[in-house]
């Protein structure tokens, strides 16, 4: 497994003390205050846990009490919810800010090309639509050659109307560089369309791990029958008939 | 012209409006009051005195050692700005509360306290006179009360500054391999540089201001510690006329510095209105 991590945490009255490992794309799912985003910003190197540790590809970025890699030596790139771009910096500014070395102008126009923005390369953020933001925040994202992408709600902010043509985007350029990512998100659709692997966190805890199959045919918990109904209804198709259904046929 | 917000004060009682309305005018009208009747009362000749008595020479220094009061205020302040907003325990406030001290110091107060650190008489005053670094009644003692008195007023707007900065923008770029000194550098101190002009410009007025600690730790001499607030005094007892000159001089100096340094939020502000 390539990120393994198994961590505890407390801020305030909150606690989050979660175990689990990811190859692939892991989509986190869980109510509000679940602490989905404490998650990524533990593993970003934002937050400390207190116990635990957090391996990638087997190098220890923490170890509680022992090993603390700084955040820009993990080589995890985190795009917050929003997408956090650097307002005064031009899109192409953005990507290259990521970088190192030489001819980095014509390599960020070149991953802004990849993600089908080139010719916003020279707006300044405030001018993006919510889309093209997000694609130049997965450029700049890419540029800094991660091991791993960390996405916080990478759907949100867009209409829900266009949300299923980019879902895809990302699923099929996710696939076809072999980025590896754990993606945290409120929307069942983006389970169905970018887990290979589904997490369900609730009041901090790991409710129940594994595909998207696993998770709706047996179901572990409230929230994930819940997850389950909303694919069904939304999706029909998406989800395999549970067990039992089939069964009665 | 973008219309007023339709008003809290809408049906309010005949005495309400004119109650708020009086009470805000007359303090208006006091405010307003003393620099018009400065600028007004001031005659051609009396500049030509009050050049007598020093004028360029006084401008020259407060304008001299307020740019390197400016100047020590963002170099060394925005550094303590920026630690002090990425912590949130009880040291970190307790030395916020230090640098708000020198604030509520009477300048008296900060003149006495700066010549009990740095009087010839004290040690560290002492040794750095022998070394012939003597502090007190030099130009430097003038930027260091200056300085002292100052610099709450650029600091503590800095660290709120610093604080609104988003945490998430801070650790995505840390996250995307820069150091701390890039993010500082590249992120976080272009996005508070509107900020950091204002806090400038505000503790840019108070060393040009400062008077009660200059006077008693730096003196009064001219061409050497006389600034414009110190050149008034000194002139006033002899000559109220060149005094109010200086006073007008100090005044536009002001003016032309807060332009500088906020002119384009107050051209901002002016345009919204027109």
């Amino acid at each position: 497994m390539t990120l393994e991590v198994d961590v505890g945490l407390t801020r305030g009255d909150f606690r989050l003390d979660v175990a689990f490992e990811s190859d692939g794309v892991t989509v986190v799912m869980g109510p509000n205050g679940s602490g989905k985003t404490t998650l990524l910003r533990a593993i970003v190197g934002a937050l400390t846990p207190s116990r635990g540790s957090i391996t990638l590809d087997r190098q220890i970025l923490f170890e509680a009490g022992r090993v603390d890699v700084p955040p820009d030596k993990r080589r995890v790139a985190y795009v917050p919810e929003g997408y956090g771009l650097f307002p005064h910096l031009s899109a192409l500014d953005n990507v290259t800010f990521a970088m190192h070395g030489a001819n980095r102008a014509a390599r960020g126009r070149g991953l802004l090309r990849q993600l089908e923005v080139a010719d916003v390369a020279d707006r300044a953020p405030a001018e993006l639509s919510a889309g093209q933001k997000q694609r130049v925040a997965l450029a700049r994202a890419v540029a800094a050659q991660p091991r791993l992408l960390l996405l916080d709600e990478p759907l949100s902010a867009l209409d829900p109307a266009g949300r299923p043509r980019v879902r895809r985007f990302i699923a099929d350029w996710l696939a076809r560089y072999g980025f590896r990512a754990v993606v945290v998100t409120h929307d069942p659709a983006d389970a169905a369309t970018l887990a290979d692997q589904l997490l369900v966190l609730e009041g901090g805890r790991v409710a129940q791990r594994g595909s998207v199959n696993d998770v709706t045919v047996r179901p572990a918990s409230a929230f994930a029958a819940a997850l389950t109904a909303a694919l069904l209804e939304r999706h029909p198709g998406s989800v395999p008939p549970p067990s039992y259904v089939s069964e009665d046929e | 012209m973008r219309g007023m917000t339709p008003g809290m004060d809408r049906g309010g009682s005949l005495a309400w409006r004119l109650g708020t309305r009086g009470l805000a005018g007359a303090l208006l009208g006091f405010l307003a009051l003393p620099p018009l009747a400065l600028a007004l009362s001031t005659r051609a000749a009396d500049f030509t005195r009050a050049a007598d008595a020093g004028l360029l020479e006084a401008l020259a220094l407060s304008l001299e050692t307020t740019a390197i009061t400016a100047g020590l205020l963002a170099a060394l302040g925005t550094p303590l700005a920026w630690l002090l907003s990425r912590r949130d325990d009880r040291v970190g406030r307790a030395i916020e509360l230090l640098v708000q001290l020198p604030a509520v110091t009477p300048p008296a107060v900060a003149g006495v306290a700066l010549l009990a650190a740095f009087g010839r008489a004290t040690p560290l005053g002492g040794s750095l006179a022998a070394s012939g670094l003597g502090v007190p009644f030099t130009a430097g003692a003038v930027v260091l009360a200056q300085l002292f008195v100052a610099a709450p007023f650029y600091v503590l707007p800095m660290v709120e500054a610093f604080r609104e900065l988003d945490e998430d923008l801070l650790w995505t770029a840390r996250s995307l391999g820069a150091s701390p000194a890039r993010v500082f550098f590249r992120v976080a101190l272009p996005l508070v540089t509107p900020s950091l002009l204002a806090a400038l410009a505000v503790g840019w007025a108070r060393a040009l201001g400062e008077f009660g600690a200059t006077l008693m730790f730096a003196g009064s001499l001219p061409g050497v510690t006389r600034t414009l607030p110190t050149a008034i005094y000194a002139t006033m007892e002899r000559d109220l006329g060149a005094a109010r000159a200086l006073a007008v001089a100090l005044m536009a100096l002001a003016l032309v510095l807060f332009l500088l340094l906020r002119g384009r939020q107050a051209a901002r502000l002016l345009g919204r209105r027109a």
